[in-house]
């Protein structure tokens, strides 16, 4: 692992946006009352956002419609990664944006705003460490186009304290295993390239991509096992996972390949087993067009949900015996979280947000007006 | 209302349609709009008359407000129903996000909703404890809370049977005048807003044809995709804060559900003036004509279905549903919801895009 210093040009928009985030947080309570707060309880939400002005925000919702906090970006942000324990929230850039927000779900503190190097970029996700010190997230090595590990400090103002290897090209997803140790790495594959004239979201390498599912001991950077996809799948990007009951991983892919060969979307793995994508007894993948935007597990680990926002639908999966269950319709859904007891949560571009079970069960759904909300959502326990 | 069997091919088509989700990519279809000439026609005789309306609702209550406060009876008989017409002028633009209504914070300060944890009365409570006088100024109630100064703050006032505004006491006195500054406030935001879409720079010029370099649109086809959007958006607001609570209040009658303008008996014709603009846009927008042949049923469909709106709706929104007063309550709400949803998913699914209209947000460049 190694340490670096924030460039001067990092640290100045690090600044002012710091101050900009902290005043927002504040004009919101204003829009309520002279410095009262609406209490933040479990089972509300939190996503990122873009606003009716075309503007971003990360926000913290509930499920009957309110919004109870929010807090502005500077650009599109992506997922957030909660540590339950300290109330800390870290929203992160979209790829290939390199700004990340820490902020208290309680308001209780000041948000921070920090960034990656100069040289690296978030790739949207991020996970805390057990004990709420450390954050790992996934960045891009702009030099190497190498995936990586940052490593920030989050009880001393987010400072870089270290990175190590993802074994792979562009990382998207990081989860932490139950074991408190273990980083589950989504190498998706896809090189991409930050420079002048280029979006950074360009594909480069569609033709050669590799895709892995790597096991990262979180403390020491060692990789403890990498699956490959296998034969004919090697455009089918691993992006998104999610733990079960059993300790297995699950993930959800996007096909890179021609329409026609679309192939199944979800699948598990673990330590020392191979990925292992499932067969639905119709295929689903070109009916979920390609394309899985987000995956979470059921509070119980039973059920896997896989979000297929070009579709408009979440299909629901139960993780014991490996079939499709369920499916919920939501136009452009996206985001999607466990909801206790057995349910889910799902926010859409259309500004909606909803809980639904997996046995076709509608719980309720609230309408936010004018707001896009983004790829994820997370549940504060 | 009945489910006859023509509505249950619909649905079947609806239900077959959602889960197939073929892309419209590759087949015939007729040309897209032309988003200049869309925008304008959306702008100039959907938007801008119904915030016209909202200006003229507002400030009508504005005026009778204050000349009931300086002790008119005439004009006091009148506050109530401006309030109505003011209610139901929001009730036809409330979903309009864009422009000077994409401002955060601007359609909070029309009305502070949902509001499921009663903001809007315990703290419109606390300024009429503390008889604040810096309230009274509508300059200066538009910069405190927006949950004491919107149509639903004004209706905590009109609508206290106990303690009303019109009265010899201090407090009634100033009850009258907060409601007054309230009014006033809303009216001067409705104003605010019709200034805002006027001129060179304004709204109107830049949604018809956004000009180089604008900082919210790049092209005209991005702000006809806000029109679709705010259709499918208020369909959705009509069935997620309306429509679905009284289904359930149904099931549950012992626990009435919080539903916009109630206490003013108004909900019934809110959910019926958002329907009816929802119907207007989807008129004005001309969607239809951009729909390939052989989804002809689709625009066919829509158009029964707001007109089953029109006339079946009121009637089954009216009042609070209990089950053991009407057993076809609970039947004529679902027949509301199935049209509702029935038209958004078309539109979202096939009309809007159809006509080259981007409605996604997450399906577009994905992560």
């Amino acid at each position: 692992m190694s340490s670096m210093a924030i460039d001067r040009r990092h640290f100045l928009i690090g600044t002012s946006l710091t101050f900009a985030a902290a005043s927002a947080s504040r004009a919101f309570a204003g829009m309520l009352d002279d410095g009262a707060q609406l209490g933040v309880d479990a089972g509300d939400l939190v996503a990122a956002c873009r606003r009716p002005d075309g503007s971003y925000s990360v926000v913290v919702l509930t499920l009957d419609g309110a919004v109870l906090r929010e807090l502005p970006l500077e650009g599109r942000g992506h997922d957030i990664a909660l540590d339950r324990a300290s109330g800390q929230a870290v929203v992160f850039a979209r790829r290939p944006g390199s700004f990340a927000l820490a902020f208290d779900i309680q308001d209780r503190r000041e948000p921070v705003l920090f960034t990656t190097p100069a040289n690296r970029h978030f790739y949207g996700h991020g996970v805390f460490s057990r004990d709420g010190r450390l954050l790992y997230a996934t960045e891009h090595d702009n030099e190497t186009r190498a995936g990586l590990i940052g490593i920030y400090d989050a009880t001393g103002g987010y400072k870089r304290v270290g990175e190590m290897p993802t074994y792979g090209i562009g990382p998207h997803e990081v989860i932490l295993l139950a074991d408190g140790k273990t980083l589950a790495v989504a190498n998706g594959g896809i090189e991409t390239h930050v420079e002048s004239g280029m979006s950074g979201r360009e594909k480069l390498n569609l033709d050669s991509m590799q895709p892995s599912l790597a096991f990262i001991d979180s403390t020491t950077g060692r990789l403890i096992s990498q699956h490959m996809q296998g034969a004919g799948l090697h455009k089918l990007s691993i992006r998104h996972l999610a733990q079960d009951a059993r300790g297995a991983v699950w993930f959800g892919c996007q096909w890179e390949g021609a329409d026609a060969e679309t192939p199944e979307l979800v699948g598990c793995a673990g330590l020392d087993q191979p990925l292992r994508i499932i067969e639905p007894s119709k295929p689903m993948g070109a009916a979920l067009a390609g394309y899985i935007g987000a995956v979470a597990m059921s509070p119980d680990g039973r059920i896997v949900a896989a979000s297929a926002p070009r579709a408009g639908r979440i299909v629901y999966v139960d993780t014991e015996r490996a079939v499709v269950v369920g499916e919920t319709q939501l136009m452009d859904s996206c985001g999607v979280t466990g909801l206790a007891p057995s349910g889910f949560a799902m926010s859409s571009g259309t500004g909606v947000l909803q809980a639904d079970q997996p046995d076709h069960t509608h719980l309720r759904s609230a309408s936010f007006p004018g707001r896009s909300f983004d790829n994820h959502l997370r549940i504060i326990g | 209302m009945t489910i006859n069997r023509a509505m249950m091919r619909s649905l079947a088509a609806i239900c077959l349609l959602a889960v197939v989700a073929v892309p419209l990519a590759g087949r015939a279809a007729p040309a897209t709009p032309s988003f200049p000439k869309l925008n304008a026609r959306v702008i100039d005789s959907y938007v801008l008359p119904r915030f016209k309306r909202l200006a003229d609702t507002s400030g009508q209550l504005a005026e009778d407000m204050a000349r009931a406060c300086d002790g008119n009876k005439k004009a006091a008989a009148a506050v109530k129903q401006d309030f109505a017409d003011t209610v139901l002028a929001w009730a036809a633009v409330e979903f309009l996000r864009f422009g000077p209504m994409s401002q955060i914070g601007r359609p909070e300060r029309f009305d502070f909703s949902p509001d499921p944890r009663g903001v809007t009365q315990r703290q419109v409570g606390a300024l009429l404890a503390k008889r604040d006088a810096a309230a009274l100024d509508p300059a200066t109630l538009a910069k405190k809370s927006a949950a004491v100064q919107g149509l639903s703050a004004l209706e905590v006032l009109l609508y206290d049977e106990a303690r009303p505004i019109i009265g010899d006491d201090e407090d009634a006195r100033y009850r009258c005048k907060l409601a007054l500054s309230m009014a006033q406030s809303i009216n001067a935001l409705a104003r605010e807003v019709l200034t805002e879409w006027d001129g060179e720079a304004g709204w109107r010029r830049r949604m018809i044809e956004p000009p180089a370099g604008d900082a919210r649109y790049k092209t005209p086809e991005e702000p006809a995709g806000d029109f679709a959007r705010a259709l499918i958006t208020g369909l959705q607001m009509i069935q997620d804060r309306e429509v679905a609570p009284m289904i359930a209040a149904v099931a549950t009658p012992d626990k009435p559900p919080r539903l916009p303008f109630s206490h003013s008996g108004l909900t019934a014709r809110y959910i019926a003036s958002g329907l009816a603009s929802t119907k207007a846009l989807y008129e004005t927008m001309g969607l239809a004509r951009s729909t390939p042949s052989d989804k002809a049923w689709i625009p066919r469909w829509i158009t029964a279905a707001f007109e089953r709106l029109a006339r079946d709706g009121p009637a089954a929104v009216e009042g609070l549903p209990r089950a053991k007063d009407n057993p076809n309550r609970a039947r004529d709400l679902r027949m509301v919801r199935f049209h509702v949803e029935g038209i958004r998913k078309l539109v979202g699914r096939e009309l809007a895009p159809a006509a080259g209209l981007t409605i996604g947000f997450n399906e577009l460049d994905g992560d």
